[in-house]
């Protein structure tokens, strides 16, 4: 085992935790766009407005930990991902802005708060798209992207992987608001949710019969190390996206399966990167480009690898601390009041 | 200013040229990307300054601070200035 598939387990980590934890809150930000109450909006506001930023900030891990540690995938994969990143970083500023605006202003603020939703959508949108347009392939020159500005489109594939992720994030944060909240609000991300497992199962389905054919990329699905791999991932994903769809209930009474459709959201996500790792690595840019190929010189790997490993547990320490403050159902006893 | 002119043509000094090190982008997406980065933050910036006029018209009110401050010093509002009351 070389360093460089240890810094390629950092930037995994770091990826996971962001679709994980940024994940539920962009979704619920697509949920405020669909509902009406402003009550409702306010109490998914709560939810939101305290831990985005931690959330948000393992965005930042993994681009840094791309940049440091791959600087062969930086330099291919952002100029050739430029539109989505761009759009997806304009997307985050205001929905940023918005949600700090928001809890200054009493009740639900309509323009604050559509900003807040259509951010949250578009952000989702495109790192669904930069993953598509990213693990379809690009074909590069030297060591530069050899391609146009809209290259990672692969004729609209990218755009069917940013619908899959935006349909993802939802419902991660149906189940979020499900295992947060109670009564109405509940009861209407349990609806929400159900069709949005659909629509996901449905892009993933899709998104996968189309990776080879939309761009460079080869698949080996055959091999003996990444055949066991993916399998089990489609499995879990299989199983995450039934368990959603099963305990996604509008039934106030089943109070005690709250947290069913979150662990099921979990299985979704660790199923998906298992099957996406599975048939990738050591691919980092397809359809050539490795994580060895990749990867820094290995002093700075090692310098790097060793400030990873202090820092990385204080992070999740002190973020997991703000979730354990913020356990418990938010105030569910004002839904309906208006 | 002063860091990147004495630097330049160098992005490392000595060792990498900005010219090698600039990424293969086509110039129009980047201009767009720039005057919409200028757009955004000149519009973030006039709603922050209007915020800010906004809660420094409203006062301390009944807040922590208005008990801090001696009632002597705290000047009256302006009728132009004060909130639609």
């Amino acid at each position: 085992m070389h360093l460089s598939d240890v810094w390629m387990a950092f930037v995994f980590v770091a990826l996971t935790m962001y679709i994980v934890l940024d994940g539920w809150d962009l979704g619920i930000g697509v949920l405020t766009l669909l509902d009406r109450d402003a009550a409702r909006r306010r109490d998914m506001h709560a939810l939101v407005s305290w831990l985005w930023d931690g959330n948000e900030s393992w965005l930042v891990l993994v681009a840094l930990t791309l940049w440091a540690g791959m600087p062969l995938v930086a330099g291919i994969a952002l100029p050739a991902l430029y539109v989505p990143l761009v759009l997806m970083l304009f997307a985050l500023i205001a929905r940023g802005v918005a949600l700090q605006l928001i809890e200054h202003h009493d009740g639900w603020h309509p323009v604050w708060g559509r900003v807040f939703g259509i951010g949250s959508l578009v952000a989702g949108f495109c790192q669904g798209a930069t993953f598509g347009g990213l693990v379809a392939g690009f074909n590069s020159r030297g060591g530069a992207f050899a391609g146009g500005p809209f290259t990672f489109l692969h004729h609209g594939y990218a755009l069917l992987t940013g619908l899959t992720a935006v349909a993802l994030y939802l419902v991660a944060g149906c189940a979020y608001v499900y295992l947060k909240c109670g009564g109405e609000t509940r009861r209407r991300a349990a609806h929400t949710g159900r069709v949005a497992v659909v629509a996901l199962a449905a892009g993933t389905l899709a998104s996968w019969l189309l990776a080879s054919a939309a761009g460079p990329l080869t698949l080996h699905p055959g091999e003996t190390p990444r055949l066991p791999v993916w399998l089990t991932g489609a499995l879990l994903l299989t199983a995450g996206l039934a368990l959603a769809l099963r305990s996604f209930r509008s039934d106030p009474a089943a109070g005690r399966s709250d947290r069913a459709p979150w662990l099921a959201t979990l299985a979704v996500y660790g199923g998906g990167l298992l099957v996406a790792a599975g048939l990738l690595y050591p691919t980092l840019v397809p359809p050539g480009v490795t994580v060895h190929e990749a990867a820094s010189p290995h002093s700075t790997l090692l310098f790097m690898t060793i400030a990873m490993a202090v820092f990385l547990p204080i992070v999740v320490t002190y973020e997991s601390y703000g979730y354990w403050v913020f356990r418990g159902k938010v105030d569910a006893t004002r839904d309906g009041a208006g | 200013v002063t860091a990147e002119s004495g630097r330049q043509p160098w992005i490392v000094y000595g060792k990498l040229l900005t010219a090698q090190a600039v990424s293969p982008l086509k110039p129009v997406p980047v201009l767009v990307s720039l005057v919409a980065f200028i757009a955004i933050y000149v519009t973030l910036l006039g709603v922050f300054a209007r915020y800010v006029v906004r809660l420094v018209r409203e006062g301390p009110g009944d807040g922590p601070l208005a008990e801090a401050a001696p009632r002597t010093l705290r000047p009256e509002p302006l009728p132009g200035l004060s909130p639609a009351s």
